[in-house]
């Protein structure tokens, strides 16, 4: 059949109008210089669109990076704001969905990242920050440590919106009640826990369980999140060595034995859920403890909870007075069409008045010191806030979630201790994972042990 | 000779062909050209780097044990192709009969392939839960409590779960196409061979099946295109390549590789290994189809 000539006219004039139509109609403004700072920050009036990327998809998680979403529309209500789930905890969905858009020059305006070799990755795609952040006056307002892990060389390249702590225990109050054992109050040692443990194993009714994993459904990361708290509660030493790629085999054996002893208590479907499907078992009634960050706290708020009435925590064993650093923190790339708005969204979170909201609503503390601790609602937050600005705690920054190795260890790691998990086998994890170790490439050079 | 503006006026059909060649050979061939180029270089970061390095990566990729395992399930994965066409088959077999509700019967066949491979996941985490999921409250129901295992949280039975999901959300598009080549075929020919005394499974292995061919040859490319979909869009949000990397494939490695660890040359290695493995699969299988037509 013959196609007519007005068939051939409409298709070749869609075709071009849609090649026309891909490019913008109208130019995105030039990208500012270091110069504009004060200009692009007081232009309360700027149009243009605003991309986020971000992984907070889990319930509680969305209402922080609400809190933080509203208060830049507040500030600034003329941009387009389109926020960007990019599913994955602890980011590891993020790389697979920017870094392509890095390369090719399409990058959204910010996106989430975690200080440290996490952003180290992106550099090259990345807006220097260091106007922002004498703007700001970052460098007052947070700890030197905070400040350390956001450069990279000579330049910030990130905006800290919130700290979480990773090495806690939550346990379930009612749990502990009906067995008649009282919850840790103070600092607790591999020993004491291991009793604690052995305890509630003997008086949990079956169908309860002392510990869970969380490392289902995708997310192997809470396992490793595991084994990097029972590394930091053995031995600092062993900690910083790790980072900063010597660890030896020898040196992880301890660490491994007690992660092994720690998977004696968790059930054998751990495997059948996600850290806030762990979460959800703690609050049911079906776990008495977990170890994860604080921002199980949002999970149990979200859900009525109160801390220290139906849940409460203490420091993973072996780790008093240190303080596992999770920092989160949004990124401008160079080459996004409006970057103005990416530094008035970095800009925005810093704020007196997000930050006072958002960190109550995502169970964070704020990184900065002049926000004051009434905003946190139990003794917990305020603890752990007082804790961050305290200089004489002990800080080990994470590994699980981006800031102390580089990537390609992180993701070498991730599958071994999944592995190590399911075959318990000491001697080769050790081995595997010291080599893995080794194969990094280190840029920065940690010193935490005392 | 002709004008070329002449010769697309008088068959205007080649433009428009024209235009979808040139689109597919910059978006589809230009990129697998693009992506070969890149895994002979030593571009193993985020920042773009071409220097060429030779078959290195090859060499390092054939040397790692993680690849081997997850050849062996991306190719395990296959398996769902004859399992979804026999499943496929025996519902458009009994779809072809008269009976009431025919039609409702296939739209509740096909629903799942509309499903998201991410949803689909998810109810088959819950359906496989070791706990409390149905597959194993129904197997320990019916007195079964041997079978009633970990399914996707057990190295030796991940694949398998992770198999059955799929067969169940793509059997119902062979099931369409089969019972789509089942109606075409003229009656007269099945009258014809019931005139003569064929039994009714002679009938569907001498003159149903051997019309089969071209919805059965669509049937197996379109579900291996799905199921090397799936064997990232399913796995990854459901087992993450777990436990440890019994469920590693091909497709996650590419993943983590280029884009976790940003070794783009790496993992654009494990991709042209992909293609090639799969090339080798359906080019002789299409050439078997096409053969004597």
């Amino acid at each position: 059949m013959k196609v007519p000539h007005v068939l051939i006219v409409v298709v070749v004039l869609v075709v071009a109008i849609a090649a026309l139509l891909s490019f913008r109609s109208s130019s995105p403004p030039p990208p500012p210089t270091s110069g504009d700072i004060e200009n692009i920050i007081n232009d309360y009036q700027a149009g243009g669109s605003l991309e986020v990327d971000h992984w907070w998809t889990i319930d509680v998680e969305e209402l922080g990076f609400n809190v933080a979403k509203n208060g830049m529309k507040n500030q600034y209500p003329n941009g387009k704001f389109t926020p960007v789930p990019v599913p994955g905890g602890a980011g590891g969905g993020m790389p697979p969905k920017i870094l392509p858009q890095l390369m090719a020059g399409q990058a959204p305006e910010s996106f989430q990242s975690h200080p440290g070799y996490e952003a180290a990755t992106y550099e090259y795609y990345l807006r220097s920050l260091n106007d922002l952040w004498a703007y700001d006056n970052l460098e007052q307002r947070t700890t030197e440590l905070i400040k350390r892990i956001c450069k990279i060389g000579d330049n910030f390249f990130i905006v800290p919106i919130g700290v979480h702590r990773a090495n806690m225990i939550w346990y379930n109050k009612e749990l502990f009640d009906s067995s008649g054992i009282t919850p840790p109050s103070g600092p607790i040692t591999f020993d004491q826990f291991w009793a604690l443990c052995d305890e509630l194993e003997n008086k949990l009714p079956s169908g309860k369980y002392v510990l869970d994993l969380g490392d289902g459904m995708g997310t192997t990361w809470a396992a490793t999140h595991v084994f990097e708290t029972i590394m930091a509660g053995l031995n600092l030493q062993t900690y910083e060595d790790f980072i900063n790629g010597t660890v030896t085999a020898e040196q992880l054996v301890p660490v491994l034995e007690n992660f092994k002893k720690f998977l004696n208590y968790v059930p054998s479907d751990h495997l059948a859920r996600n850290w806030a499907e762990a979460c959800g078992w703690l609050y049911t009634d079906r776990v008495a403890m977990y170890l994860h960050g604080d921002w199980v706290k949002g999970y149990f708020k979200n859900r009525g909870w109160q801390y220290g009435v139906q849940y409460g925590g203490f420091l993973a064993p072996g780790t008093s007075g240190s303080f596992g650093l999770v920092v989160d923190g949004f990124v401008v790339p160079e080459k996004a069409d409006y970057i103005g708005n990416g530094l008035r969204w970095v800009h925005s979170y810093t704020t007196d008045d997000v930050q006072r909201e958002f960190n109550p609503v995502k169970g964070s503390v704020s990184p900065y010191n002049d926000i004051p601790l009434n905003i946190y609602e139990d003794n917990y937050s305020r603890e752990s806030a007082q804790s961050l600005q305290n200089p004489s705690t002990k800080f080990y920054p994470t590994i699980t979630h981006g800031i102390a190795v580089p990537n390609d260890v992180l993701f070498d790691l991730h599958p071994k201790i999944s592995q190590f998990v399911l075959d318990l086998d000491v001697e080769e994890a050790a081995q595997d994972i010291a080599e893995i170790v080794g194969r990094g490439t280190y840029t920065i050079s940690w010193d935490i042990a005392p | 000779m002709r004008k070329p503006t002449l010769i697309f006026l008088r068959n205007p059909t080649l433009l428009i062909f024209l235009i979808l060649f040139i689109l597919m050979l910059y978006f589809v061939y230009g990129m697998i050209a693009w992506n070969i180029r890149a895994s002979f270089t030593d571009w193993n970061t985020a920042v773009p780097s071409s220097n060429f390095v030779g078959f290195a990566n090859y060499s390092e990729v054939f040397q790692d044990s993680l690849f081997w395992q997850s050849l062996k399930n991306t190719l395990l994965l296959f398996l769902v192709i004859p399992c979804s066409l026999g499943l496929g088959l025996f519902l458009a077999i009994l779809l072809n009969q008269k009976v009431r509700g025919a039609r409702i019967f296939m739209i509740i066949y096909l629903m799942p392939f509309a499903f998201s491979l991410v949803v689909t996941g998810k109810v088959w985490a819950w359906m496989f839960a070791p706990d409390n999921g149905a597959v194993n409250t129904i197997l320990r129901s019916i007195g079964l409590d041997r079978l009633a295992g970990g399914w996707y949280t057990d190295t030796s039975t991940v694949m398998l779960s992770i198999i059955i999901a799929m067969v169940w959300q793509f059997s119902g598009y062979c099931m369409l196409m089969l019972l789509a080549g089942m109606k075409s075929i003229p009656q007269k020919e099945i009258d014809a061979a019931k005139s003569k005394g064929a039994s009714t499974f002679r009938i569907y292995r001498g003159v149903v099946l051997p019309r089969l061919k071209i919805p059965i040859l669509t049937s197996v490319v379109v579900v291996m295109i799905f199921v090397l979909k799936a064997a990232f869009d399913l796995i990854r949000p459901w087992t993450g390549g777990g436990p440890g990397t019994s469920s590693y494939t091909l497709p996650i490695m590419v993943v983590n590789e280029a884009y976790a660890k940003t070794h783009v040359a790496y993992g654009a290695a494990v991709a042209n290994i992909l293609v090639a493995v799969v090339l080798c699969i359906i080019i002789p299988y299409v050439y078997w189809s096409y053969r004597g037509r």
